[in-house]
């Protein structure tokens, strides 16, 4: 048996250890037993993983900082802000769902930018992150977690539910939050790990033991 | 012929994908530092422990109230997830009344019955349909996160209709079986291990 892993991949779905084809660029490696997606070759990953990733912050933070929708029933007006869907819950002795609330479409998704953009700004800049792979690791674990796309699904509900009773309006803070998740899943669309690992080993990342060796 | 990374004793990074040699890296991964585990521990058990909790609390999820709405929007009101998808359906927005049945009702079903017939197989090491397997798995995968639609419009309507005492909307006591339904069948997923489904193929080949 060989004792390195080189050229050698192994399915994340099924386990099956394969060889890596060598792809052309813009080219998709699948398993050859269960069809899951292996790697893709995009020498250009990081650069518009990078792109979108820094649009997508600066337009979830302009999506909290304006309000959501406005009601306007019988001249009584009131609007929410992001961060109102999870106190109003809260306040109203919810607090399990409005923790759910905070952490699905405020605390994780700022996270996983943050983790995003730690990454690639430097690696861009030609630095080394010292906490690489702690970033890395945040960002596979908060993904599943961070659905605001579901909850544009949501608001757009309520929004069609209120306008039998009242006036309502979509204001500036749900444009931004629409525009960050598209630029959000270009962003993850875009982002291909070995070009990281691969541009992290340029600029001096040691990997100790197995892979070393290899 | 086949084999898998494990049984070439090799443990695949779960986090970066990297096959490892698990002795020399004291159980990390070389790459990016999370536990190796060669498969989940305990995938099975703890799958069937999440998904056991969902489907006890997928009743009151459905049985208990999950918004209150005052009188100013026509009559007081308390709403269950499918009584409120009727009241979408008889006010004419049929549209959204379906949206809100598959996310709230069929999707967490379809999810419990999905999670099962995968725990179920892996548990009796299957080696039909494999394929047919993955793809309800990554089909699960994708699908859990949409059931959280409901949280989300409780959540909106809540923030945005304060307007006085009687003209207020507030969650019901049901949010809270029905957000645990949501979280634990995506933690059920999580902590499926999809590779179990083809490991009986390998043994049988050796």
């Amino acid at each position: 048996m060989p004792r390195t892993t080189n050229n050698l991949t192994a399915c994340p779905e099924c386990d099956l250890l394969q060889a890596e084809p060598a792809l052309p660029p813009g080219g998709l490696a699948e398993c050859a037993r269960c069809g899951a997606r292996l790697f893709r070759e995009r020498p250009w990953s990081l650069d518009h993983t990078l792109a979108f990733a820094t649009a997508a912050a600066v337009l979830f933070a302009l999506a909290n900082f304006y309000p959501l929708m406005g009601l306007d029933a019988k001249g009584i007006r009131t609007s929410a802000h992001l961060f109102d869907t999870a106190w109003r819950l809260h306040e109203h002795g919810m607090t399990s769902v409005a923790i759910l609330v905070l952490m699905t479409v405020i605390i994780v998704p700022a996270m996983q930018l943050s983790a995003l953009l730690y990454m690639l700004v430097p690696l861009r800049l030609g630095i080394h992150p010292r906490y690489l792979h702690h970033a890395f690791r945040i960002v596979h674990h908060t993904q599943p977690w961070s659905i605001v796309e579901v909850f544009i699904l949501g608001s757009l509900v309520s929004l069609v539910k209120l306008t039998q009773v009242a006036t309502v309006e979509p204001y500036a803070g749900l444009y931004c939050l629409g525009a960050y998740v598209g630029l959000l899943a270009a962003a993850l669309g875009a982002f291909e790990p070995r070009e990281l690992w691969k541009r992290a080993c340029e600029l001096g990342m040691r990997l100790p033991a197995a892979e070393a060796r290899a | 012929m086949s084999a898998s990374a494990l049984s070439k004793g090799l443990f695949v990074c779960e986090v970066c994908e990297l096959p490892n040699h698990p002795l020399e890296t004291h159980c990390h991964c070389a790459r990016c530092g999370a536990r190796l585990q060669g498969r989940i521990p305990n995938s099975i058990a703890r799958g069937w422990a999440f998904l056991a909790a969902a489907a006890i609390l997928y009743i009151p999820a459905n049985l208990l109230p999950i918004l209150h709405t005052g009188a100013v929007f026509g009559q007081d009101r308390s709403d269950t997830i499918m009584s409120g998808v009727v009241h979408l359906w008889e006010t004419g927005s049929a549209g959204l009344a379906i949206i809100v049945f598959i996310a709230s009702i069929v999707v967490p079903g379809l999810k419990i019955v999905s999670l099962s017939y995968l725990l179920t197989t892996a548990q009796r090491r299957s080696v039909l349909a494999p394929h047919r397997r993955a793809h309800v798995y990554r089909a699960t995968h994708w699908i859990g996160r949409w059931s959280m639609t409901d949280i989300y419009v409780g959540g909106t309507l809540v923030a945005l209709v304060h307007l006085g005492p009687f003209a207020n909307i507030e969650p019901g006591p049901g949010a809270v079986p029905f957000g645990a339904v949501v979280v634990l069948t995506m933690l059920a997923t999580m902590s499926f291990d999809p590779r179990l489904i083809w490991d009986p193929l390998d043994r049988r080949h050796e």
